[in-house]
């Protein structure tokens, strides 16, 4: 028979025991939810830059339309300035034929835009724009433009862009 | 506390710190750039005002005046070279289509700005007489009564 060896008590659990691992998980999940917020944030800000830099760029393609727009009018259809579109195709075959106008809005395409509405005033008009698609890699652009109107000889003076108006459909 | 929970503990945090000191020196880093670029779109957009505000200035020679499109696309570039560019932005005028427009090229960095003009567009050339209406655009508005299409 062999001697009976006492058997040890179980060590009690010291408070500390399980505390570091836990304390320690939590620090690197702060540590790295704050990198990724801070990404995010640095990430809004160059979305919005790029925003940016893209609304020069449509500004800059409506603003060559208009201005080539309106300078193709001064030059050969002046009798339209005085027109609403709506009246164009009526009174304005004086001085624009039916394919010129068609030009003008577009379906020729040939100004880098088209005009899509023009209301002149007694001194000033209005006319929204609209860029040509392919100047914004598919995503077409309009804005309105005010357009000082010379009585004598009619003519349009230099388009302002008034402000843009969203994507087209 | 055991030996292997102190080096699991001391892993663990080791590693977010390395992770997180990564991520923020590439924001940091990013933002430096964004700030470079933030710098550059907004001089290109000043001269873009400083330009159209040039280009409009009534003080200026009236361009309502008769002129060719070559004398008034001559005007204009006289104008524009009157009034050299802000600090680091690099201007240049092209003459596309023969002439009949101005093409300004704004580059600061890796942004750029291009901005066509048309001399007609000013109302000072290229006038057809053919072209010009009967009735003035006030009588011919109230004729008709605008279309308000805006």
């Amino acid at each position: 028979m062999g001697a009976v060896v006492p058997r040890k008590p179980p060590v009690p659990p010291s408070p500390e025991s399980g505390f570091v691992l836990p304390l320690a998980l939590g620090v690197s999940m702060l540590l790295l939810l704050g990198s990724l917020s801070l990404q995010t944030v640095a990430l809004q800000g160059h979305l919005d830059q790029v925003r940016q830099a893209g609304r020069g760029r449509d500004e800059d393609a409506l603003v060559g339309a208009s201005q080539r727009l309106v300078g193709e009018i001064n030059r050969r259809h002046a009798c339209l300035l005085s027109l609403p579109l709506s009246r164009w195709s009526q009174e304005g075959q004086s001085c624009a034929s039916l394919p010129e106008q068609a030009a003008l809005l577009g379906e020729a395409g040939s100004f880098g835009g088209r005009l899509l509405a023009w209301s002149p005033g007694a001194t000033e008009a209005e006319a929204l724009i609209e860029a040509e698609p392919a100047v914004h890699g598919g995503i077409a652009r309009l804005a309105v433009f005010k357009v000082v109107l010379h009585a004598d000889p009619l003519r349009a003076q230099s388009p302002q862009l008034l402000g843009l108006r969203g994507v087209a459909p | 506390m055991s030996l292997v929970e102190l080096i699991l503990a001391s892993g663990l945090l080791l590693g977010s710190s390395a992770a997180s000191l990564s991520v923020w020196n590439r924001v940091a880093t990013t933002l430096l750039e964004h700030r470079v670029e933030l710098e550059q779109i907004e001089s290109l957009e000043a001269e873009v005002q400083a330009l159209e505000a040039r280009l409009r200035d009534p003080r200026q020679d009236p361009l309502g005046q008769e002129l060719s499109c070559e004398e008034q696309l001559q005007r204009l570039v006289v104008r524009l070279e009157n009034q050299p560019p802000q600090s680091g932005v690099v201007r240049t005028l092209e003459m596309p289509a023969g002439g009949e427009l101005l093409l300004i090229h704004l580059q600061a960095g890796d942004q750029e700005r291009r901005r066509l003009y048309s001399p007609a567009a000013f109302g000072g050339c290229g006038g057809d007489p053919a072209g010009l209406p009967a009735v003035a655009p006030a009588q011919a508005l109230a004729e008709g009564g605008g279309n308000g299409a805006l």
